[in-house]
C-alpha cells in the first residue's frame, strides 16, 4: 500500500514538473494570461464608455447594481481566461504528445493513465492561481474592495471550480483526440460555456431558456460567487445555494469527464488510435 | 549521376541547398545548368528538381495528385499540361492507384516516391536528391533507384547525396567524397578505389571492443589503416576494419592473438576487397561513423 | 526546352494568376477537409457576437437594448473585426505552419510570387467573411428581429476588397516579423486589441476623445473601416468619401509593395543564415 502511494506521488510529481517546466519555458504566456484580462476589460469598458456617452457608468450601475465596471469585467475576464486554459490544455497537450509520438509511451508505464491525466489538474491549478493573483490583486489594491478574507474565499472557490473544469477538459480531450481536430470542438464548447456562464454580464440579461442552462454550469456559479465576494463585497456563506450547487456540479462534471475519457481510451486501445494523429 | 558521399554533418545538404538557391553563399560562385546560383536564381529554379526530405514537405489534407497539382501551378505549368505530367509521373512512381488518397494515409515509401514525382514535375534538366532512400525498406529503395537511373539514362543529370557507400558505388558515374565541408576525393568509383588498390581489407565483428584497440593493433602489425565502428554501445559490439598493403592473410594470426589478449569476443571475420569506405578512411583516417561521432 | 517554353507562358499576369489559383486551390481543398472547422465557425460566430454585445450594452440604458441601430453597429463591428484580424493571423501564421510541415523549402524552390504564395489563408478568410455576413444577417433577423441592409452595395464590395488587399500587405509586413520572433501569438493578441479599440471597429473614431483620436488617424484600417461603414449604413466619413477611397487605394498599394519587398528581404536573410525551414 505504501509503495502504491509512493509510486502514485512520484507519477503526480513527474507530471507536475514536466508541465510546469513546459509552461515556464515560455514565460511570456504567463504575462499574456495576466495582461489579457486587462486588455479585454479595457476594450469592453472603453467601447461601452464611448457608446454609452455621459451616462455610461450610471447605466452600468442600474444594470448591474455596481459602479465598479472595471473590477466587474476584470473578474469575469480572468475567470474566462482560466477556464479557457483549463478546458483546452489537456486536449492540446494530448494532441501535441501524439504529434511528438510521446502519447503512446504513457501507456507503457505502470502508472494508470487516468491518474496521469488527472494529475494535470495540479499544474493547471498553479497557473490559474498565479493568473488570478496577478490579475486581481493589483486591481483590488486600487479599489476599496481589497480584503484578505475575500482573497482567501476567492481562491477557495477557484480551487473548487477547477474540478468540474477539469472534468469538461477531459471530455474535450476525448472528443478532440477522437476526431483529430481539436480546435474546432474546443471553439464551440468554449463559446457556448462562455456565453452561458455570464463572465462579463449578469445572467438575467440572457434569455430565459439560456438562464436555465446557465444554472447547470459550474462556471456560472463560480463567476457569481467570486463576483459577489470581490465586487459586491459579500462574504461566502455555506448556505448560499450557489455554493451547494458548485459542490454538486464539481462532483458530477468530474465523474462524467473521467468516465467519458475512460471510454475513449478503451475505444482507442481497441482500434489502435493511441498512436494516430 | 554524380554522387556526393560523406558522413552526417559533412556538408552534403548545405551544398545541395547552395546549389538549389535555398542558401546564399558567404563567398564563392557556382553555376547550375549554366546559370549563376545567386544572380540567376530564378533560371536555376526553372531547370532543376529537388528532393530534400524523403517523406516530408506535403500537405496532409491534400491527396497525392492534389499536392502535385499545387506544385505544378506554382511552377507555372498550365492546368492541361500539368494534368498530363501528373498522370505520367504517378505512373512512373507507381502511385496511380493511391493518387487520390490523402497524403496523411501514405506510408513512408509512398511519400518518398511522391517526393520524386514532385521533383520531376517541372521536367528539370538536373535533379538534386538529398539522401533519397534514407529510412526506406529495400524494395522501396530499389524502386527509387530505378526511377533515378531511368532519369539519368534519359539524359538528365542527377546530383545525389548519400552516406550509403554501396548506393553511391552502385548508382553513380562519378563521386565526390566530402568531409568537414571539403571535397577530399573526386572521380569515378573505379578511380577512387584505385587509391586503395593493392590493399586488402579485413573486417572483424566482435563484442567487448574497448578504446585503444586500434593503437594496440597498429603497434603490433604493419597496417595501412584501422577503424572501429561501434554497432552496439551497451555490449561494446563493434566492427573493426583493417586495411593492409598487400595480402592480409599473413597478418591474421597476429591480429587474432591481439584480439584474444584484449579479451575481444570475435563473432565474424572476413577478408574483403577495398570499398569506398576504405578510400574515406585512407584519406581522413577515420570511418564514416567515427567522423559522425566526433 | 521548347516544350517548357510552351508550358511556361511568358506573361507575368498569367503566372500571377496561376500562383493565386494554386494558393486558393490548396487552402480551399484543405479547409473543406476539416468539416468540423466549418461547423465550428458557423456555430461559434453568433455566440462570440453575443459575448461581445452584452457586456457593452450594460453601458446603455435598458430601453436601448431593443434599438435595431445598436445591433447593426455590432453586426458591422464583427465584420470589421474579421477584416482587421486577417492582417494579424494570415500570412505570418501561414508561414509558420509551412515551416512546421516542411513545405516551405519546396515552396521557395518555385518562382511563385512570394506574397501570393502565402495568400491562401486570406482566400479562406475572405470566404469566411462572406459566409459570416450572410450567416450573421440571418441570425440578426431570426434572434433579434433586426434587418441588415446596405446603403451602397458596390462601394461596400469595393471597399471590402481594398481592405482585404490591405490586410494582405500588412499581413506580409507583420508576417515577416512573425518569422523573426518565432512566437508571436502574444504580440498578435495585443495588437488586435489596439486595432479594435482605435480603428473604429465598434464605433466611429469621432467618439473618441481628441487626444486618443490621433492614434486612430495613424492606423490605416481606420479609413478602410470608415469607408465600409459609410457604404453599409451611410455614416459620415472622416474625409470626403472620394478622397478617403483614394487614400485607402494608395495605402493598399503601398502596403502591398512594402510587404512584398520585406518578404523578399526576409527570404534572402533566412537563406543567408540557413534558417528557412527552422521554427
Amino acid at each position: 500500500m505504501k509503495k502504491k502511494i509512493v509510486n502514485f506521488l512520484l507519477g503526480v510529481y513527474a507530471v507536475y514538473v514536466k508541465e510546469m517546466k513546459l509552461w515556464l519555458r515560455y514565460p511570456t504566456w504567463i504575462l499574456t494570461f495576466i495582461a489579457m484580462p486587462y486588455m479585454v476589460t479595457g476594450l469592453f469598458s472603453g467601447i461601452g464608455y464611448v457608446i454609452g456617452g455621459a451616462n455610461a457608468i450610471k447605466n452600468f450601475m442600474e444594470n448591474t447594481g455596481t459602479s465598479e465596471f472595471f473590477l466587474f469585467s476584470l473578474v469575469g475576464s480572468s475567470l474566462f481566461m482560466i477556464s479557457t486554459i483549463i478546458m483546452e490544455d489537456v486536449g492540446s497537450s494530448i494532441r501535441s504528445e501524439q504529434l511528438r509520438g510521446t502519447f503512446e509511451l504513457h501507456y507503457l508505464t505502470p502508472m494508470s493513465t487516468a491518474l496521469i491525466w488527472t494529475a494535470h489538474i495540479l499544474p493547471h491549478g498553479t497557473i490559474s492561481l498565479i493568473t488570478i493573483a496577478g490579475t486581481l490583486i493589483p486591481a483590488l489594491v486600487f479599489s476599496e474592495n481589497l480584503s484578505l478574507l475575500g482573497i482567501v474565499e476567492t481562491f477557495f472557490i477557484l480551487i473548487l471550480a477547477l474540478i468540474p473544469l477539469f472534468g469538461i477538459s477531459l471530455v474535450i480531450a476525448a472528443l478532440t483526440v477522437r476526431f483529430k481536430e481539436p480546435w474546432a470542438v474546443v471553439q464551440v464548447i468554449r463559446a457556448f460555456i462562455s456565453v452561458a456562464s455570464g463572465f462579463f454580464y449578469p445572467i438575467y440579461v440572457l434569455p430565459r431558456w439560456l438562464q436555465l442552462f446557465s444554472l447547470i454550469l459550474p462556471t456560472t456559479q463560480a463567476v457569481e460567487l467570486i463576483r459577489s465576494i470581490l465586487v459586491y463585497t459579500r462574504h461566502l456563506t455555506l448556505t448560499d445555494y450557489r455554493f451547494s450547487l458548485l459542490l454538486i456540479l464539481s462532483l458530477i462534471y468530474f465523474i462524467v469527464g473521467f468516465r467519458v475519457f475512460g471510454r475513449w481510451e478503451d475505444y482507442a486501445r481497441k482500434k489502435g488510435e493511441l498512436s494516430k494523429y | 549521376m554524380f554522387g556526393f558521399l560523406g558522413p552526417n554533418g559533412a556538408g552534403k545538404t548545405t551544398t545541395v541547398k547552395l546549389l538549389t538557391t535555398l542558401l546564399l553563399p558567404d563567398e564563392g560562385e557556382a553555376w547550375v545548368n549554366g546559370y549563376h546560383v545567386v544572380k540567376d536564381a530564378k533560371k536555376v529554379r526553372e531547370t532543376i528538381g529537388v528532393s530534400l526530405y524523403s517523406d516530408r514537405g506535403f500537405y496532409w489534407k491534400l491527396t497525392g495528385r492534389e499536392n502535385l497539382r499545387y506544385y505544378a501551378y506554382l511552377h507555372h505549368i498550365l492546368p492541361r499540361e500539368a494534368e498530363k505530367r501528373i498522370e505520367k509521373l504517378l505512373k512512373l512512381v507507381e502511385l496511380k492507384k493511391d493518387a487520390d488518397r490523402l497524403v496523411e494515409e501514405y506510408s513512408t515509401g509512398m511519400k518518398s516516391r511522391l517526393n520524386i514525382a514532385r521533383a520531376l514535375i517541372n521536367q528539370p534538366e538536373t535533379l538534386f536528391l538529398d539522401e533519397p532512400t534514407i529510412g526506406l525498406d529495400p524494395a522501396s529503395a530499389r524502386r527509387i533507384k530505378e526511377i533515378i537511373r531511368k532519369f539519368a539514362d534519359d539524359g538528365g543529370t542527377v546530383f545525389l547525396t548519400t552516406h550509403n557507400m554501396e548506393e553511391a558505388d552502385q548508382l553513380c558515374d562519378r563521386i565526390a567524397i566530402i568531409n568537414r565541408g571539403r571535397i577530399v576525393a573526386l572521380g569515378t568509383p573505379g578511380e577512387l578505389k584505385e587509391m586503395v588498390q593493392g590493399k586488402q581489407v579485413l573486417e572483424v565483428e566482435a563484442v567487448g571492443v574497448k578504446n585503444g584497440l586500434v593503437d594496440v593493433l597498429q603497434k603490433k602489425i604493419n597496417l595501412s589503416y584501422a577503424s572501429v565502428t561501434i554497432v552496439d554501445p551497451s555490449s561494446f559490439k563493434a566492427r573493426i576494419r583493417i586495411g593492409f598493403d598487400g595480402r592480409g592473410e599473413s597478418a591474421l594470426p597476429t591480429i587474432l592473438e591481439v584480439l584474444v589478449r584484449e579479451r575481444v569476443k570475435i563473432q565474424h571475420i572476413r577478408l574483403l576487397e577495398p570499398s569506398l569506405e576504405d578510400v574515406f578512411i585512407t584519406l581522413t583516417g577515420k570511418s564514416f561513423d567515427e567522423e559522425e561521432n566526433r | 526546352m521548347q516544350e517548357r517554353k510552351a508550358s511556361y507562358p511568358s506573361t507575368r499576369i498569367l503566372n500571377l494568376a496561376l500562383d493565386l489559383y494554386a494558393a486558393a486551390y490548396n487552402s480551399i481543398k484543405t479547409y473543406a477537409r476539416y468539416p468540423m472547422w466549418i461547423i465550428s465557425d458557423l456555430l461559434s460566430t453568433p455566440l462570440w457576437l453575443i459575448m461581445i454585445m452584452l457586456p457593452i450594452m450594460l453601458f446603455l440604458p435598458k430601453n436601448e437594448w431593443s434599438n435595431p441601430d445598436v445591433y447593426r453597429q455590432f453586426y458591422w463591428g464583427m465584420i470589421f473585426w474579421q477584416v482587421v484580424s486577417m492582417a494579424l493571423w494570415s500570412i505570418g501564421f501561414t508561414i509558420r505552419r509551412e515551416q512546421q510541415m516542411g513545405t516551405i523549402e519546396p515552396l521557395f524552390l518555385t518562382n511563385a510570387n512570394r506574397i501570393v504564395m502565402f495568400a491562401g489563408r486570406l482566400v479562406i478568410a475572405s470566404m469566411d467573411l462572406a459566409l459570416s455576413m450572410v450567416y450573421l444577417t440571418a441570425v440578426m433577423s431570426a434572434f433579434f428581429n433586426v434587418n441588415i441592409t446596405v446603403k451602397s452595395p458596390i462601394l461596400l464590395l469595393f471597399s471590402l476588397i481594398l481592405s482585404m488587399l490591405m490586410s494582405l500587405g500588412i499581413g506580409a509586413l507583420y508576417g515577416s516579423l512573425v518569422i523573426k520572433l518565432k512566437e508571436a501569438s502574444a504580440l498578435s493578441n495585443i495588437l488586435q486589441f489596439i486595432l479594435i479599440g482605435f480603428s473604429g471597429v465598434f464605433f466611429t473614431v469621432t467618439k473618441l476623445p481628441e487626444n486618443l483620436r490621433i492614434i486612430s488617424y495613424i492606423i490605416p484600417y481606420t479609413y478602410c473601416i470608415d469607408l465600409v461603414r459609410h457604404a453599409a449604413i451611410g455614416s459620415q466619413t472622416l474625409l470626403e468619401p472620394s478622397i478617403e477611397l483614394l487614400l485607402v487605394a494608395i495605402l493598399t498599394a503601398l502596403f502591398l509593395i512594402f510587404g512584398y519587398i520585406v518578404l523578399i528581404k526576409i527570404e534572402e536573410n533566412t537563406k543567408k543564415t540557413g534558417r528557412i525551414g527552422t521554427y
